[in-house]
């Protein structure tokens, strides 16, 4: 094969990647040189970077969607392009897009100065690329690696408020300490198989004669300890309500809503493609995670007072409802799988937005449930989009978290899932309860003192109302959609 | 035409109840009787293109349910049966609007009470024009619903929301039933449009169906549950109870729903599922000895009341015992007939009885009134007019239905025909002998009320004379006019809209009956007519003297007391209901078992839950690590021994056992009492 062709081929399709990459390292240049440029009197450029990775973002989104290959494995089976990645991507590009719109005034006004700040959201938006399309371990580990010591950073970045060095430094030991599970995991892989490129580790599980399955049974259940760390399911989720509540808000949206469908779609591909005839494991795991994810988030977010927290629990519950119908391995499944991912995306998005602009810029502690009661005197559109939002994630029709709740449990009654089925749904009953609440809190509660909000922006307004628009449009038109969740699920196989 | 004359009134209803406010008493009226004259226009050609021309019309509107095989359609049809309903009900009811506006005019709430008034006659249209049960079921509920609201017109007082309540709840016991009987249909005939189901009547005769563990013939069991429902809405003896506390309403309400139409609903039931009926005797039996009971129990109850009201109410519940078992007779079109002209004379009673009510001054107790021919001799006019047809007096209106009535019962020569006719000729008797009364009583005996009312007592306003005067004009010449038009020999006006068998078809044998068995009702009437007018006029004395005697005492406390039927019912089973209710079903089951397995238990048991995952939350972030890494150790571990003792976590049988034990735990009776 001709080397150079090769390459050629691969730098076209890996293309988004490198762009973003040095886009990156230019505007770290350009910061340094200017934050630090005494002639300019060491600018605030804050501001100006926000606009800049704005604008790399949607460059890299526009390369990502006009990628002109459909499918390709590319450097020497290292990344693959197909259209898992492509649509992954795009919706984190487009995800980390609208939080920057949302969280950008509160960074204002929490006096976030730092230029690091944005610069460091795109290198963890790079490295969940990169995840993404990986397809080897060790470019997944590597990737895995960069956004989350991005993530560490953002944790911890406000260092005067104790709340967020103490959330920073939590997720960092524990984040380091999954690390340390996966590479274990990964380095027995290897030890069994000698390879760490994932069709070849599926060649080899599917060989009748290969000796190393019971090592490769242990390292399977280390690989989803660290995975479901990462995604913050069950048995492995107790840093999030910590590291939720003490980051600085926006860091917590971007940790709610960007990485999920990153992780998952390489751990779907682990898992579906890869050890695939290992499903009695770890499906088994993953569904004993999904039912303990989602019965003990609706149990103890039902206690909770603060809505960080509670939103919180409420993202360990929908982990639990993703990671559900991933443990049925089957296509109805992952479909179901990535719908509700990117339905849970669309649906973060007013939930977060409204806590941002609920919260007072600087004291963390005012984040209680009750500060929006508000909400209907002060700003009745905003209550009404709270409530669709909160009804959503519940799963009310006629808004599109409807769909996504009843795929799922269409993919576990049609895997015989059903006493699974029956608890998820009775579950379910307790934790509509406690959204529901919110939306008693917002409408129903007398509050004795006035609040006051912080106006809404113009770019927070139009992300609020654009995602708004779309739960009533996709449940009116779930085929856009179904089609994307169909592909992505197609291309694990 | 057809869909308009169902609709206007609909409209009208809207019209005044929705946007009342906007044009005030006096538009509200105007509107809602436009309406309804332009829906008698409407019916009067109906009836002339459908009843004399001959030419039944039937509309398929759209389909209602169309689910696999239980479809069907918004259907009207208009037959001859239809089209006679359609006349007496539009007529009576735009006649009742008129009268209305004036005897309600110092209501400030005259447009809610116009508007209801349309949406009766709306929904008393849509059960005539059915072409299905369940339209027909829309119908008869929603005339339900609007006798509910009108009896309630009043809310503020306690008497009419207690006889509102009973209406619906007697009417709920019959509605049940007519429930029942259409399922019944369903589950055999596979249908509910009349079309089918009559078609099919005769394919069905020794069907049987099981029914609470007894197998009943098919069509009887349909026949007495849909008779069920006529009992119900017509008041038949065993749920009658409601039709004279319904009295409490306002009286044109009492013209309109209790006396002329919505209670006559039953009757045409059973006229217009004749084909059915003709083929199962057993209910058709039924149906005989339970309306010639009611009738006698009626008249003898009417015979000692003493609310003006309640007499003419009972009085109307006799009359629905004639129709009813003329009906049972095989006689649905004589049934039909007296169906119709009752409705015009018992139109014109309670009509006359309102404007007596009005004069003085909501007074309706007769005890207290007397002496009013001199003040308001037009009403009395009226009044002795409706009461004579009442009572069957010769050549009046109600006569000759009255007459064939017992006539047919006479000429079926079968147990239940002579017990009908013999009970029918004794309510004659005392048909008359109340009707004497209560003219005796209100108008000609000395004047007994308190002098204020009197003094103020006046003649009827021209808008409610009138009515009364277009009314006397049925009441007197209706029946001889279309006598042998409706229930001649050889007419072909019912064209098939009612069905009678050829070996039930028994007029011509009403006509060769013994001479003196014909006239005995006419006789027993203007007997009981004397007897009453000569008994109040000369022997008041002796009357007072024999119902202060023990026996009279007794005779008057059970006939005033309407042979203690409500007594019975409210101690005996109102009662026991009310306590198994409140003891059983509500103390122990539904806030006992259910509440504590339900609402409560779950949601304590809920936030104990939360509350001791909570505690798992130290924020120590070794304790985070001990959690992963513990968690990490049972996956682990659980794999290595998944075939071994582990075995025993995996079933699913186990977990569900754990849930339910977790109720057991967690409930802790005694804090519910906190």
């Amino acid at each position: 094969m001709n080397f150079s062709f090769l390459f050629a081929n691969d730098i076209k399709i890996f293309f988004p990647e490198i762009f973003l990459s040095l886009a990156i390292l230019i505007v770290l240049i350009y910061g340094v040189l200017l934050a630090t440029s005494l002639t300019y009197n060491y600018p605030l450029i804050s501001k100006n970077i926000y606009k800049l990775v704005l604008f790399i973002l949607f460059l890299t989104s526009l390369l990502t969607m006009y990628n002109p290959i459909d499918y390709a494995l590319i450097f020497q089976k290292t990344f693959v392009h197909d259209d898992l990645t492509r649509v992954a991507k795009l919706f984190v590009l487009g995800s980390s897009f609208a939080c920057l719109l949302l969280f950008q005034s509160y960074i204002e006004n929490s006096q976030i100065n730092n230029y690091e700040y944005f610069l460091l959201i795109l290198f963890s938006i790079f490295g969940l690329n990169l995840l993404v399309s990986s397809y080897d371990l060790i470019s997944a580990y590597l990737a895995i690696e960069l956004q989350a010591l991005s993530f560490y950073v953002l944790a911890s970045f406000q260092r005067q408020s104790v709340f967020s060095t103490e959330a920073g430094l939590k997720y960092f030991i524990l984040g380091a300490f999954s690390s340390g599970l996966l590479l274990y995991a990964f380095s027995l892989i290897y030890g069994v198989t000698g390879t760490t490129n994932l069709i070849n580790i599926k060649n080899f599980c599917l060989d009748p004669y290969f000796e190393g399955a019971t090592i490769i049974q242990i390292a399977l259940i280390f690989l989803i300890a660290g995975f479901l760390f990462k995604i913050a399911a069950f048995p492995f989720h107790m840093w999030t309500p910590d590291v939720y509540e003490g980051s600085p808000t926006s860091t917590t949206i971007f940790f709610a809503i960007v990485p999920k469908i990153a992780i998952m779609s390489f751990f779907v591909r682990l898992c579906s493609f890869s050890f695939s005839s290992f499903d009695g494991i770890w499906g088994e795991i993953l569904l004993f995670s999904a039912l303990g994810s989602i019965i003990y988030s609706a149990f103890v977010a039902i206690k909770q007072n603060s809505l960080k927290r509670l939103l919180a629990y409420s993202g360990i519950g929908h982990v639990g409802f993703i990671l559900l119908p991933l443990s049925t391995n089957t296509l109805d499944g992952l479909q179901a799988m990535f719908f509700y991912l990117l339905v849970y995306m669309i649906t973060s998005l007013p939930v977060w937005g409204l806590l941002l602009v609920c919260m007072k810029g600087k004291k963390n502690s005012q984040n209680s449930v009750s500060i929006l009661g508000g909400l209907p005197t002060s700003s009745p559109i905003l209550a009404i989009l709270a409530s669709l939002a909160f009804f959503s994630l519940a799963g009310i029709p006629p808004l599109v978290g409807f769909y996504s709740k009843i795929f799922i449990f269409f993919s576990a009654i049609k895997s015989s899932l059903y006493l699974v089925a029956f608890v998820v749904l009775a579950i379910s009953v307790v934790s509509t309860y406690y959204y529901i609440s919110i939306v008693k809190t917002i409408y129903f509660e007398k509050n004795k003192n006035w609040i006051f909000y912080e106006p809404v922006t113009k770019e927070k307004s139009i992300v609020l109302a654009v995602s708004l628009i779309l739960l009533f449009f996709f449940f009116f038109n779930p085929n856009l959609l179904l089609l994307l969740s169909q592909q992505m699920a197609l291309s694990v196989f | 035409m057809y869909l308009t004359l169902v609709f206007l009134p609909l409209f009208g209803s809207i019209a005044a109840g929705f946007f009342g406010f906007f044009i005030g008493s006096q538009g509200a009226g105007f509107i809602t009787i436009l309406c309804l004259g332009l829906t008698f226009l409407m019916s009067c050609f109906a009836f002339y293109e459908v009843a004399f021309a001959g030419s039944p019309c039937f509309l398929q509107i759209m389909p209602w349910f169309d689910s696999e095989l239980f479809s069907f359609a918004w259907g009207f049809q208009f037959d001859s049966l239809t089209a006679v309903m359609l006349i007496v009900v539009t007529f009576i009811s735009f006649l009742v609007h008129l009268y209305s506006t004036e005897y309600m005019s110092h209501d400030p709430h005259l447009p809610r009470f116009m508007s209801y008034l349309s949406l009766f006659t709306f929904f008393m249209l849509i059960l005539v024009t059915a072409d299905n049960f369940i339209q027909m079921f829309v119908g008869w509920e929603g005339v339900g619903l609007c006798s509910y609201l009108l009896i309630n017109f009043w809310f503020t007082r306690i008497q009419a929301n207690k006889a509102a309540i009973k209406a619906m709840f007697m009417n709920r016991i019959g509605d049940f039933g007519l429930a029942l009987g259409i399922f019944c249909i369903f589950v055999t005939f596979g249908a509910v449009d009349y079309s089918t189901i009559f078609t099919l009547a005769p394919y069905f005769l020794s069907d049987t169906i099981n029914f609470l563990n007894i197998d009943f013939n098919l069509l009887d069991l349909v026949g007495i549950l849909l008779f069920i429902g006529a009992v119900g809405k017509s008041a038949q003896l065993g749920l009658h109870t409601w039709l004279p506390d319904a009295m409490e309403g306002p009286t044109p309400v009492s013209a309109l729903i209790h006396a002329a139409t919505m209670v006559t609903a039953g009757v045409f039931l059973i006229a217009r599922c004749s084909p059915l009926y003709e083929y199962a005797p057993g209910a058709l039996s039924v149906i005989t000895i339970v309306g010639a009971m009611t009738a006698f129990f009626a008249a003898s109850t009417g015979l000692l009341q003493n609310d003006m009201k309640k007499v003419i109410a009972y009085s109307t519940c006799s009359q629905l015992g004639y129709m009813i078992f003329a009906c049972g007779l095989s006689n649905y079109h004589v049934g039909v007939f007296h169906l119709a002209n009752h409705a015009f004379f018992k139109a014109l009673l309670f009509l006359g009885a309102g404007c007596v009510i009005h004069a003085v001054g909501d007074e309706q107790d007769m005890r207290k009134l007397g002496g009013l021919s001199k003040i308001m001799p037009f009403t009395y006019g009226m009044m002795l007019i409706g009461s004579f047809s009442l009572m069957g007096f010769p050549f009046l209106t109600g006569f000759y239905s009255k007459d064939v009535i017992l006539e047919v019962a006479y000429g079926k020569y079968s147990t239940s025909g002579h017990f009908a006719y013999v009970l029918g000729s004794l309510s004659a008797f005392l048909t008359a002998f109340y009707s004497v009364r209560l003219l005796y009583l209100t108008f000609l005996s000395k004047p007994n009320g308190y002098r204020v009312l009197i003094l103020n007592a006046h003649e009827a306003p021209w808008r409610m004379a009138l009515p009364l005067l277009i009314l006397v004009i049925p009441s007197i010449f209706i029946g001889y006019l279309t006598k042998d038009m409706i229930i001649g020999l050889g007419t072909n006006f019912w064209q098939g809209s009612i069905y009678i068998q050829p070996k039930n078809f028994n007029i011509i044998d009403a006509e060769h009956i013994p001479q003196a068995a014909k006239l005995l009702p006419v006789c027993l009437s203007i007997l009981g007519a004397l007897t009453s007018f000569i008994l109040y006029f000369y022997g008041s004395q002796s009357l007072f003297l024999f119902k202060t005697s023990p026996l009279g005492l007794k005779f008057y406390t059970f006939l005033n007391r309407k042979w203690f039927f409500d007594k019975i019912y409210n101690e005996i089973i109102g009662q026991f209901f009310l306590s198994a209710a409140y003891n059983l079903t509500y103390k122990q089951i539904d806030r006992g078992l259910i509440e504590s397995l339900g609402p409560f238990g779950l949601t304590r048991l809920v936030s104990k839950i939360a509350l001791s995952l909570k505690v798992l939350q130290t924020g120590f972030f070794y304790h985070y690590t001990l959690a992963m890494v513990f968690s990490l150790i049972s996956f682990l571990a659980y794999f290595r021994f998944e075939n071994s003792t582990f075995i025993l976590l995996s079933d699913s049988k186990l977990w569900f056992l754990f849930v339910i034990a977790l109720f057991f735990i967690n409930t802790d009776f005694k804090s519910f009492k906190n």
